[in-house]
């Protein structure tokens, strides 16, 4: 089963860390592992995260390669000045140990968007504009972009089709071209619809989950629009509205005027990538994995 | 008046309507006739309220979704093959549910 409660020692423990945040949790309080509704299910492995809700708070816990050091320092940098705007402030602002060993974090209960939502195209364009135009005062590790690239290669070799051989080439091919950015600035790493929320007092949306959060190429958070509008799956009005507003807001990814794509063109395609080897390995994707591929094959024959 | 008397208390009125024209439902107060991006609506001089006709208020609503929706600023760039030459931007057929994609993390 894809989305199973956690064991009662994992289930206890949560209890206590979201009781010392939230006075209503008590011994019965029912801990809830998070499943996007309307999402395909997708079966949890070592290295995902699981996130649990109980009552006002959510416990994340971080997937067994995660690094302790490194989420830290992710979760110190958006705790400063005002970073409050741009992100959703944890609760306890270092990691924790859960009794499995795995990292924690601990983050206060939000609404998200949902799949039925029309997704705020605007906002979304102006909030990543001003967090990469964010001073970078701290010290926050690489982005996370290029490990996502790793992993679905890492995937392809060792489970993939026999028959996708070309697309591990394409995907290091892209991976040593993404070594060295032109230029960096603070970044999500990992952004994508599912990483907005707001809290029930302040309406405005802002970004959810650090794990990827980083220093890097910027065009890494435009790249997962980007290449789904290049591959078909995105209308242009979504595309142009996001576009539109990141470069409104001054978002330094892409040239104020211009033919954005020479920005954005080599992390739309790992986006791309990342995302067809993502729909192969989730199941009843096929509709998603089809249009990605032959992005894919393009890029590869191009 | 006498100066000494103790200011009288005046219960507000509104103006008056001219003849011919319509009088607040709300206060009885006169009402004057604006014209608004094609829609009429009457507003009272005296408690400023607004009464629209008939359908009106549905005429607004589209206004106001239209100008949300506004088609974004077209790129003039590369149009309209614009895009990168792997792209698949030609036929205009979107998936459906293709936007569920989007809200993975992979």
């Amino acid at each position: 089963m894809p989305h199973t409660p956690p064991p009662v020692e994992i289930a206890d423990w949560i209890r206590s860390v979201a009781g010392r945040q939230d006075p209503r949790v008590g011994p019965t309080t029912p801990v809830v592992p998070l499943v996007t509704r309307g999402l395909p299910t997708r079966p949890v492995a070592p290295e995902h995260s699981q996130v649990f809700i109980c009552a006002g708070v959510i416990v994340k816990l971080h997937g067994e390669r995660t690094d302790r050091e490194r989420l830290a320092r992710r979760l110190h940098c958006i705790g400063g000045t005002d970073m409050d705007r741009l992100w959703i402030q944890p609760l306890i602002y270092a990691p924790i140990t859960a009794p499995n060993d795995r990292l924690a974090t601990v983050w206060p209960r939000v609404t998200v968007l949902s799949t039925i939502d029309r997704p705020p195209w605007a906002d979304i364009g102006s909030l990543l504009a001003r967090l990469h135009r964010m001073p970078i005062t701290d010290d926050p590790p690489r982005l996370g972009g290029h490990s996502r690239l790793a992993r679905a290669i890492e995937y392809l070799r060792s489970d993939g089709p026999a028959d996708l051989g070309w697309l591990i080439e394409l995907g290091e091919s892209l991976a040593g071209q993404l070594e060295h950015p032109a230029h960096t600035t603070l970044a999500h790493g990992d952004f994508h619809l599912g990483q907005l929320g707001h809290t029930p007092l302040r309406r405005s949306w802002k970004l959810l989950d650090v794990d990827d959060f980083g220093i890097g190429d910027p065009a890494w958070d435009l790249a997962r629009p980007a290449g789904f509008w290049a591959a078909g799956l995105l209308e242009d009005e979504a595309w142009f509205t996001f576009l539109n507003a990141y470069r409104e807001a001054g978002g330094p990814a892409v040239p104020a005027e211009g033919d954005p794509w020479p920005s954005l063109d080599l992390a739309a395609r790992a986006a791309v990538l990342v995302a067809a080897v993502q729909a192969l390995r989730t199941p009843n994707s096929e509709d998603t994995a089809a249009p990605l591929l032959e992005a894919c094959s393009r890029m590869h024959a191009g | 008046m006498n100066p000494t008397d103790p200011p009288r208390y005046e219960p507000y009125t509104s103006p008056q309507p001219a003849a011919g024209s319509m009088a607040c439902p709300k206060c009885g107060g006169g009402m004057r006739t604006y014209e608004r991006n094609g829609i009429h609506l009457e507003q009272c001089s005296g408690c400023r309220g607004v009464f629209l006709d008939f359908g009106e208020l549905e005429h607004l609503t589209q206004l106001e979704s239209r100008f949300s929706q506004q088609p974004p600023v077209q790129p003039a760039y590369g149009q309209p093959g614009y895009g990168p030459t792997w792209g698949n931007r030609d036929g205009q057929r979107y998936r459906k549910g293709g936007l569920s994609g989007l809200f993975f993390s992979s």
